[in-house]
């Protein structure tokens, strides 16, 4: 079953076959700040079943970003990563530079990020640069010209982008975001990826368009079988189209839960304080949480939220609580709120 | 941190500044420093083009004179020349560039044309045709220099004035109802200082170069005078056997000039980037 | 009592502002019709919502309100004051009680002033009051948005992100004005940030009786903060009335499909009643007759022959629609 070393807060938890396609246990990494050493990522772990998709949510400095940063391999120069494992189909991409490259290369990541436009050249047409993507791809010894132009045309249609072949030709600047996200999407997919990482994909877009791509990343994740790992801070487009949400907080990761059974009643203090701070018809102005992130050079001891948290005990202010739960569903929390009963 | 503070982090600045430092110092005190100070306008004949030694450490021209102590004295004639001309240059430009870029349109334009026709002309060559009508003196030198080198502090402060219009803070004071004179030099100027002031510091470099080439082509004040183009000219007819004649002005002109660029290049390092940075985490910079 | 009962604190009529767009040669080649043609009323003390998309005309509704964009054509008018083509005086004048919040408050502060500096400048440009009275008004300023008094020597990037909003928010008020244009104030923000800055934003109402335009795309926060809702659509108001009314049975088939697209935690997905294709046209190109129409499901031929106006729906609303949805 599991075969990923064993760490204090992974060894409780048995591997569960939905959670076999990436597996990321216990790392830490750290970045080199102003002042000291941001601790960004505190002992982390996350897991991703096969065709699973994964909400990350967290607020600012909570790490989400690093999080799918060091998944598709390209933290900032500077960034330290310690201990831990980060494992694609059990194998371990930390354990060695070369082994790095090698399950890398055999294991694509597509991504998905929050900016279109940044993360296209304005010199090139989309079409050029779709290309760009394919040639790199694991089939390239079988892509002539016109056999790309054609795989290209066709992933843009399943994106649903209007007239692919003109498409091809246009050039960033002459489509909108929504049209971009499309072709980001698009992109992605065409290495054929087991994953997908999109961070904040929708919020830069419009809310008729955010529904449109959400509803539309949903349907391709689930008919292509693509596990999707979905980094937002936004708790209604993660109801729109989680399977299983992730909730971090400062570095540390607090909560994690099918959607539903998340939504209904999340167990950690944070989450809950979290949902209770969202805008809701006729419920008054929101509470906000008191007090403020944690700076990440000299976070608080034991648990990060514990100056913030009504159901504090001292036990919290020394000691990292453990994941109580599976790998589908486990809370890192001493007093968490207790659960609802099953209906 | 201030201004000099910085500086002193930096080591490109700070290497410029202190020869900048040292060489004004030297022409502040050339009456001290120089060992022969009469030597600046009488002659010797007896001693001439010597080669250096330790009485006469670079040596003496073909009157006889210190080398040496001839440079002090220029130092000070090239340094006042240059700072008055690049003072009164950006006192031209500076306000017009402001002018033009806040109000963009038909003054703006305007403004920048008659820019670009001072451009057109060749410095040196404007330069020469002031100096040579005016006569060789050197209030025509700084004149001429001026009136050839406002034009790129106008074209500087155009552009970063049309830039900052577009900032967020310059909107938000218009929209307060703040008056355009109250925006221009409070607003505007702050936020485009360092760009001037990394501007003229390279600008002092640059005016040196002509107002040493006008010297050399005999626009300059006249001899005896020691200026330094001037000396290189003379010098010319007595080389290569007395190469000390004309090494000595030209190596003093090249590092005066290198010290200027180099203390713009290292203001560039420490003026920007702080100013335009915002320091403290909101909330954090790490998500 | 309905809002128009009471003198409006501002009245705008046919407001267009159009922006003149140009090729590479510099030659006009059409316009941007950002703005084409609002009229509605805001009652004093009273939060009105503007809501829409991108391109919908929001912002640039807001700015030209506050003089930052001139109007093409229309009336303003403030406090019963004409304040379309106001010229520098009596601008100087008008401006004073009606403010722009800009998204991102602390941008509006100049990055090489201090704090205090920036914070006594509205004082100094509009009132004649000495500098012990200028200090006394910043103090004050300052304790209302909870900042120690240490902040009015730092410099804006000395102090947090949080603490700079604050810091704009109380520059704003520094003139005492009586109606707000907040442009995007929750914006990109984190939910616990977003909460603490609507409750500063109530409480500032509260405590100076203030009126805000509150424009935010996020239907959410505008549901909960305003009393009256306009919903816009490229460049004009489609809908107009109280937001809880115009939320729970919407009337305009553009503020249903656009309800229809919120995520509704607890609910049904969005892919199961949401309807909307394509995007909003550009506001260079702008479709015949209702503008909606090319997006929209109830289209007939009268939508493409004739634009709809604003007219009464009942309830106190009023929607821009041949064939309003029934309520």
């Amino acid at each position: 079953m599991s075969s990923i070393r064993a760490s204090g807060g992974m060894a409780r938890q048995r591997a569960h076959p939905l959670t076999d396609l990436v597996r990321v246990a216990d790392v830490s990494v750290d970045f080199p700040a102003p002042g000291g050493t941001a601790k960004v990522l505190d002992r982390v772990n996350l897991a991703v079943g096969t065709g699973e998709i994964v909400g990350l949510v967290g607020e600012s400095g909570c790490g989400k970003t690093t999080l799918a940063r060091l998944i598709l391999g390209v933290l900032p120069a500077g960034a330290t990563v310690r201990g831990g494992a980060l494992c694609f189909e059990e194998r371990d991409v930390l354990a060695s530079p070369r082994e790095e490259a090698l399950v890398r290369r055999a294991f694509p990541i597509g991504f998905v990020p929050q900016e279109p436009r940044a993360a296209l050249s304005p010199l090139f047409p989309i079409g050029a640069q779709a290309g760009e993507v394919l040639r790199w791809s694991r089939r390239r010894a079988r892509s002539g010209r016109a056999d790309a132009r054609r795989r290209i045309a066709e992933m843009f249609a399943r994106v649903q982008l209007p007239d692919p072949l003109a498409i091809m030709r246009r050039y960033p600047h002459e489509l909108s975001g929504g049209q971009l996200q499309r072709v980001l999407i698009a992109m992605a997919l065409l290495r054929e990826p087991r994953l997908v990482v999109a961070d904040e994909p929708t919020t830069a877009l419009d809310v008729t368009i955010q529904a449109q791509i959400l509803t539309l990343l949903r349907g391709l994740a689930l008919e292509q079988r693509v596990a999707v790992l979905f980094a937002t801070h936004d708790l209604g487009a993660a109801w729109e189209i989680c399977d299983r949400i992730t909730v971090m907080y400062a570095g540390q990761e607090a909560e994690t839960a099918p959607s539903a059974v998340f939504f209904a009643g999340p167990r950690h203090p944070y989450a809950a304080l979290l949902l209770e701070s969202m805008p809701r018809p006729g419920a008054g102005l929101p509470e906000s949480i008191t007090g403020a992130v944690p700076n990440l050079i000299d976070p608080p001891p034991g648990c990060r939220f514990h100056p913030r948290c009504p159901r504090a005990l001292p036990v919290c202010r020394s000691e990292r609580p453990p994941a109580r739960g599976s790998a589908v569903e486990s809370v890192r929390c001493h007093s968490p709120i207790p659960a609802r009963d099953a209906a | 941190m201030s201004l000099l503070g910085r500086i002193a982090r930096d080591r490109v600045a700070l290497a410029g500044l202190i020869v900048i430092a040292a060489i004004a110092l030297a022409a502040i005190f050339a009456g001290q420093l120089a060992t022969f100070p009469q030597d600046v306008d009488t002659y010797h004949t007896a001693q001439r083009l010597l080669p250096p030694s330790a009485v006469h450490w670079f040596g003496t021209n073909q009157m006889g004179g210190d080398i040496y102590s001839r440079l002090l004295f220029g130092a000070r004639i090239t340094l006042v020349t240059a700072v008055i001309a690049v003072a009164v240059s950006v006192l031209i430009g500076v306000p017009m560039g402001l002018v033009a870029g806040y109000w963009s349109g038909f003054l703006g334009d305007l403004l920048m044309r008659i820019s670009d026709i001072f451009l057109a002309v060749p410095q040196i060559v404007l330069a020469i045709a002031i100096a040579a009508t005016l006569g060789p003196q050197i209030q025509n030198v700084i004149l001429a220099l001026s009136l050839t080198y406002w034009p790129f502090w106008a074209r500087l402060v155009y552009a970063e004035t049309r830039n900052a219009k577009s900032e967020i803070y310059i909107e938000a004071a218009i929209a307060l109802g703040a008056s355009p004179w109250r925006v221009m030099v409070l607003h505007i100027l702050p936020a485009i200082a360092p760009s001037i002031i990394i501007r003229t510091s390279i600008g002092l470099g640059g005016t040196i170069l002509t107002a040493s080439a006008l010297g050399f082509l005999g626009l300059g004040p006249p001899p005896p005078s020691p200026e330094w183009g001037r000396m290189i000219a003379d010098a010319r007819a007595f080389l290569p056997g007395a190469w000390w004649y004309a090494a000595a002005p030209g190596i003093a002109i090249l590092i005066l000039v290198m010290a200027f660029n180099l203390l713009g290049d290292g203001l560039r390092d420490v003026l920007d980037p702080r100013l335009r940075r915002h320091g403290s985490p909101k909330g954090a910079s790490f998500d | 009592m309905p809002p128009e009962a009471i003198a409006p604190i501002l009245a705008v009529e046919s407001l267009a502002t159009h922006f003149p767009m140009r090729n590479a040669l510099g030659l006009r080649t059409g316009w941007l019709r950002a703005l084409d043609g609002v009229t509605l009323e805001v009652a004093p003390g009273e939060v009105l919502g503007v809501v829409g998309e991108s391109g919908c005309g929001k912002s640039t509704f807001g700015k030209t309100l506050c003089g930052i964009n001139r109007p093409t054509s229309g009336r303003i008018l403030f406090q019963g004051e004409e304040a379309t083509r106001a010229r520098s005086a009596e601008a100087r004048r008008l401006r004073r009680r009606l403010q722009y919040c800009y998204q991102d408050p602390s941008a509006s502060l100049d990055p090489n002033w201090t704090i205090g500096r920036s914070l006594a400048e509205p004082l100094v440009i509009h009132t004649g009051l000495t500098r012990a009275e200028r200090t006394a008004r910043v103090h004050a300023a300052l304790e209302d948005v909870g900042l120690p008094k240490g902040h009015l020597s730092l410099y804006p990037h000395e102090i947090s992100g949080g603490q700079q909003r604050r810091v704009g928010l109380a520059r704003i008020l520094m003139l005492q004005p009586s109606l707000v244009v907040l442009d995007e104030p929750t914006a990109g923000l984190d939910l616990s940030v977003q909460a603490h800055v609507l409750r500063l934003l109530m409480d500032l109402r509260g405590r100076y009786a203030l009126g805000y335009i509150f424009i935010s795309h996020d239907l959410a926060v505008v549901r909960l903060i305003c009393g009256r809702v306009a919903v816009m659509y490229l460049g004009r108001v489609v809908e107009l009335g109280a937001a809880e009314t115009v939320f729970r049975s919407p009337a305009h088939p553009y503020t249903a499909a656009l309800l229809s697209a919120l995520p509704v935690i607890g609910g049904s997905r969005i892919s199961e009643h949401f309807r909307l294709e394509g995007e909003p046209p550009s506001p260079a190109r702008l479709p015949r007759g209702c503008r909606f129409r090319p997006r929209c499901s109830r289209a007939a031929e009268i939508c493409e022959r004739q634009e709809p106006e604003l007219a009464p729906a009942g309830d106190g609303r009023r929607v821009a629609c041949h064939f309003p949805l029934p309520s």
